[in-house]
């Protein structure tokens, strides 16, 4: 005990630091400070232990099977509430929240851009479907394409056949003929219907349009006009449309094979486990059922981290056990497809999957969503945001596992 | 009148209520846990090192604690009580088990390094475990309790000049072993400081 020496500057710092130091000696430890770069620099590293230990969250959060076998043992009723944590950890236990809640908090900021700019993106294109004009003016997109030069000509035709002197206005109204691709739209101008008995007025536009979900993007082919405002103002219509039918869901039967890259929740994560897309994959094939709906069945295989209570029978006690199993599993999917495509993202649509599955310890449910773009040959890519939630039972407690993460992969339509 | 929320009772009171035995019993108990078992669990699992001996440690440190209140022992500083069970239970467990770390610490140990800063933590966690018991004991008292010398002298039964020895050779240990980090890490936080503007 004899190294110590109340009046040594380097023993001074350790009680100011401890806050033991008496303050008739402050002054001349402040003193030594100044002229003491040793001194100082042996302050900084003293304050740098304590920060660090106070970042030592692990250290002062009990685990839960301690506390379980605590109160289980006294007869109480385990506290649903976390341990707090001392004020004195308040940066680590921060620190800690933040390293946690990253990833979740990363997808939400993810999601709510991407629905943002959908929403962005749809009401931009929202139709008043009273307003012949903004429908015309969409059809624009339409008629600026190459495949429309035929129907452009046609209209032009329209134009100078009009010997009244009307304008008469074309619409292309995609979705109703998309519906029905060998059916046939109307065209009706009422100013013209008031000038010539010749016209033939089957109905009116705000009729058709009440029926219709505009999307500009859908038509892209469009057939020759086929008559001339001579004979009737009623006029036929059919469209064509490879490019609507590879991208929507014209019945063919689609294999899909998907990957996800993300974090587990409770996030078990121990060194060596294989974190490839290996390990997190599924295969998937669907039939539609409708123009939105398809439904197939799916397999493939998933880690989840799993935390849970295990009593050992041998010594009667509680054990937290950890693992992170990777599971297969089967099981039915829905998927739903938007109609409504996005421009900007090379034409791609919105979808929405729900996956009902079965594991060997549990059920488990998935969902994803995010964006599918489909080329003309059938082949297309997938790119989004997976969940998954496994319920799963031990010691007759139910237990439950996230995933969550990016997901893509690919299908080809048949 | 209204009732007193159990977070805003004071640790004789709290002990009161446990002692009655009756329905707030639970809850007063349970607000003792919230208010100390971080600083026990801190001391039992920095000391021992080993996750299971510290949680065995721990575990045995509440349910004796819980004893003692129910005997109505006199008590004049109840976290200096617990405090002292738990280093009873921690001495003798180190007495009992040898030193090896156990898969579940080391994996833990390579998984719990994120930062720099982390790492400066996972280094200092290794330096405790170099320093011998009785050091060790007293930086844990010191600074993961946050125990004034005069509580640790209580804790250990030791006079107030022996902590203070035994803290400063401590503190002198750690440096020595990360020395060479806290060297680099002196030189980081002088440029920081230098550039700040």
């Amino acid at each position: 005990m004899n190294e110590y020496n109340a009046n040594n500057p380097s023993e001074m710092l350790h009680l100011l630091l401890d806050g033991e130091l008496d303050s008739s000696m402050e002054a001349s430890l402040f003193t030594s400070l100044l002229g003491n770069e040793e001194l100082r620099n042996e302050m900084r590293e003293l304050i740098s232990i304590r920060e660090s230990v106070r970042r030592d969250v692990e250290a002062f959060t009990p685990p839960i099977s301690a506390t379980s076998g605590i109160f289980s043992k006294l007869g109480y009723t385990i506290p649903l509430m976390p341990v707090s944590i001392p004020a004195a950890t308040s940066l680590g236990f921060w620190a800690n929240v933040g390293h946690k809640i990253w990833n979740p908090a990363f997808t939400a900021v993810l999601a709510s851009l991407v629905t943002f700019i959908l929403m962005w993106n749809f009401n931009s294109q929202g139709i008043n479907e009273n307003d012949s004009n903004q429908i015309a003016d969409n059809n624009k997109t339409v008629a600026n394409t190459s495949q429309a030069n035929e129907s452009l000509a046609s209209s032009t035709q329209i134009t100078n056949d009009n010997k009244s002197g009307q304008e008469v206005k074309v619409v292309y109204i995609t979705k109703y003929i998309k519906d029905k691709p060998n059916n046939t739209v109307e065209v009706v101008n009422n100013d013209v219907e008031n000038t010539d008995d010749n016209v033939n007025d089957t109905g009116n536009l705000n009729d058709i349009y009440n029926n219709l979900s505009f999307s500009p993007f859908d038509n892209v082919k469009l057939q020759p006009y086929q008559s001339n405002l001579n004979n009737s103002m009623t006029k036929e219509i059919s469209l064509v449309n490879n490019y609507y039918s590879a991208v929507n869901n014209d019945p063919a039967l689609t294999l899909q094979f998907k990957v996800m890259s993300g974090s587990s929740y409770p996030n078990i994560n121990f060194s060596g486990t294989d974190e490839s897309f290996i390990t997190n994959f599924s295969i998937a094939a669907f039939a539609p059922v409708s123009e939105i709906f398809q439904i197939g069945l799916e397999a493939g295989k998933e880690p989840f981290g799993m935390e849970f209570y295990d009593i050992d029978d041998k010594d009667n006690r509680l054990y937290t056990i950890r693992q992170k199993p990777t599971l297969l599993w089967a099981g039915v999917g829905v998927k739903i497809i938007s109609d409504k495509h996005i421009d900007f993202l090379a034409y791609s649509q919105p979808y929405l999957h729900l996956t009902m599955a079965s594991t060997s310890v549990g059920p488990l449910v998935k969902t994803n969503a995010g964006l599918q773009f489909v080329s003309e040959s059938g082949l297309g890519i997938l790119l989004g945001l997976e969940g998954s939630l496994l319920a799963y039972q031990n010691e007759n407690i139910w237990y439950s596992s996230k995933n969550l993460g990016i997901m893509y992969g690919m299908f080809m339509r048949f | 009148m209204m009732e007193t929320k159990v977070e805003q009772m004071n640790d004789e009171e709290l002990t009161r209520l446990v002692l009655a035995g009756e329905k707030s019993a639970e809850s007063a108990f349970t607000e003792l846990y919230n208010r100390y078992s971080p600083r026990v669990y801190a001391y039992c699992r920095r000391f021992l090192g080993d996750r299971v001996d510290s949680e065995d440690a721990f575990q045995e440190t509440f349910i004796k604690f819980h004893h003692c209140i129910k005997q109505n022992q006199p008590v004049t500083s109840l976290f200096g009580l617990i405090m002292k069970i738990a280093r009873n239970l921690c001495l003798n467990a180190k007495r009992r088990t040898s030193p090896i770390v156990s898969y579940e610490d080391y994996m833990s140990f390579k998984n719990d390094n994120r930062t720099e800063q982390d790492e400066l933590l996972n280094l200092i966690k290794t330096s405790i475990d170099l320093l011998p018991d009785d050091l060790r004991e007293m930086f844990i008292l010191r600074e993961y309790d946050g125990l004034s010398y005069l509580e640790i002298a209580e804790v250990t039964d030791s006079p107030i000049n022996t902590v203070k020895v035994k803290l400063f050779r401590a503190k002198k240990r750690l440096r020595e072993i990360l020395a060479p980090y806290l060297a680099d890490y002196s030189d980081f936080d002088n440029n920081m400081s230098n550039n700040k503007f």
